[in-house]
């Protein structure tokens, strides 16, 4: 359950961050 | 749990100095590169200034720009406080990708663009960039392209 929650959470931080990555220099780069 | 404590602590107090250093390094070589590069549009350095955000919206809604991105930056730090205290990802993950993201808004903020210095091929970016980039990739390759950890112990392995 513990290894389970820890990849939903790291999960949800690589779908934020790539969202901000995306919103941020996508834009800018292409 | 009161144990991890202090240990958790340290790690937030890294990450908060690591996100403050991309910040710093960013903004450092922003201004070294409209120093240095004496206006070129050639090589490796080029200072631009990059106001275009997505869905062009830049022009009519930079105030709701800016607050969309720092709501984003906010969720991104809200998940990697609970990510680095489940120790389900290192902190310098979130640091990196929430240092660059408030550096380039930063630019927004005060500048209305984002500057850009760093030509690769026929993108250009900056320091920034490259941080939010390493963040994300280091948070897919540490965490889901890492292989199982359980491994059979030598001479244990069940037959059936």
């Amino acid at each position: 359950m513990t290894k389970l929650r820890q990849l939903a959470t790291a999960v949800m931080l690589l779908a934020g961050s790539l969202a901000v990555l995306v919103a941020e220099t996508g834009p800018r780069a292409f | 749990v009161t144990t991890h404590q202090p240990i958790r602590q340290a790690v937030r107090r890294r990450s908060i100095a690591l996100a403050a250093s991309v910040v710093l390094a960013d903004q450092a070589t922003k201004l070294a590169a409209d120093l240095l590069s004496g206006g070129q549009r050639h090589g490796p350095l080029v200072p631009v200034r990059n106001p275009r955000f997505s869905l062009g919206l830049a022009a009519t809604t930079r105030p709701l720009m800016v607050l969309a991105m720092a709501a984003g930056i906010a969720l991104v730090a809200a998940h990697g406080v609970r990510a680095t205290g489940r120790n389900a990802v290192p902190g310098w993950i979130p640091a990196l990708v929430i240092g660059g993201s408030l550096s380039n808004l930063l630019d927004r903020l005060l500048l209305g663009a984002v500057r850009d210095f760093l030509a690769i091929g026929h993108l250009v970016i900056n320091l920034a960039d490259l941080a939010v980039l390493a963040g994300v990739a280091g948070c897919y390759l540490t965490r889901l392209a890492r292989p199982p950890a359980t491994t059979p112990i030598p001479g244990r392995e069940v037959h059936q």
